[in-house]
């Protein structure tokens, strides 16, 4: 077991760590959020059962996780976890600026869209088809490809402007 | 034309979106962190079952007070009326069977006999006096 969740981290941090920086709302840091996700990925698998693939599961979870995070008060935000064995290194690696300025431009679009569209173009970016997009979201793969369309242009039109 | 555009242009923000600048590297000991969680469950383990132990106290304290008290104290009382009828005449039968039975032992110089022939027949007669005063009430 620990090795897969090894296995489960090593292939996924990335992945969920971006979608943290999305979701993460003030007072809470990204690093935050991605502990809490990972402390639920630990939590549920003993209960995955493989019905799904484990990256349509590791999407479902992480979503789930930051989508309650923006429900948490001031109150509840010193209850967070505070794990000592997940360290953030900085990087020091020069960064494109242009890339930097698309990247700036492309997230503060997203975070911007309410949080279904939300979930939805974040599942789009990350490469997944509209039907493992409709299994993550519980929503039809018609009904995915429908608010695709429209979501696009919402987005397109928002970074257009900033670009 | 503007189809193939489109794709470009969305695969080019799937690519600012995948290679995202990496501002940290994330570091996970694992072995240690499952350590971590453990007690953190633990913890979590506690505080929910301290958690529902209050809710069953408060549960309970209402249960008492409102719904059980009312039907226990119905059925109580009614309890205690036919323990308390029985004593009254388990009492009268006794008490009779003293009377006679004093009245017996003088008459044959035992009135210690007496006395204990007069309580058990009185005690006998009271619960027979209650039993009947019982189905003449069902009734």
């Amino acid at each position: 077991m620990t090795e897969t969740f090894e296995q489960i981290l090593e292939n996924n941090k990335e992945k969920i760590y971006r979608i943290c920086k999305i979701y993460t709302v003030s007072p809470l840091e990204p690093q935050d959020l991605f502990q809490e996700v990972i402390f639920a990925i630990w939590k549920s698998l003993s209960a995955f059962k493989g019905n799904s693939s484990i990256d349509t599961w590791i999407y479902r979870i992480t979503l789930n996780v930051c989508l309650r995070s923006k429900q948490k008060s001031e109150k509840t935000y010193n209850k967070t976890l505070q794990l000592e064995s997940i360290q953030f290194i900085p990087l020091v690696i020069p960064i494109e600026n242009n890339q930097q300025e698309k990247y700036i431009a492309l997230s503060s679009c997203i975070s911007k869209l309410n949080n279904e569209n939300k979930s939805i173009i974040i599942l789009y970016l990350e490469e997944l088809k509209y039907k493992e997009i409709a299994e993550i979201t519980g929503l039809t793969e018609n009904h995915i490809a429908v608010k695709m369309k429209r979501i696009k242009k919402i987005l397109l039109d928002c970074i257009t402007n900033k670009i | 034309m503007w189809n193939s555009e489109q794709k470009n242009i969305w695969q080019e923000l799937k690519n600012t979106w995948n290679e995202q600048p990496q501002s940290e590297k994330i570091n996970i000991q694992v072995s240690q962190l499952i350590n971590e969680f453990k007690s953190k469950v633990s913890q979590f383990e506690k505080d929910s079952i301290n958690s529902d132990i209050a809710t069953l106290k408060l549960n309970w304290d209402k249960t008492k007070r409102n719904y059980l008290t009312q039907f226990e104290k119905d059925l109580i009382e009614k309890h205690k009326n036919t323990f308390n009828n029985l004593g009254l005449f388990i009492g009268i039968g006794t008490s009779t069977g003293i009377s006679f039975g004093v009245a017996f032992g003088s008459v044959y110089d035992n009135i210690g006999i007496g006395i204990a022939l007069g309580i058990s027949f009185g005690v006998a007669l009271g619960i027979i006096l209650w039993l009947v005063i019982q189905k003449i009430n069902k009734k």
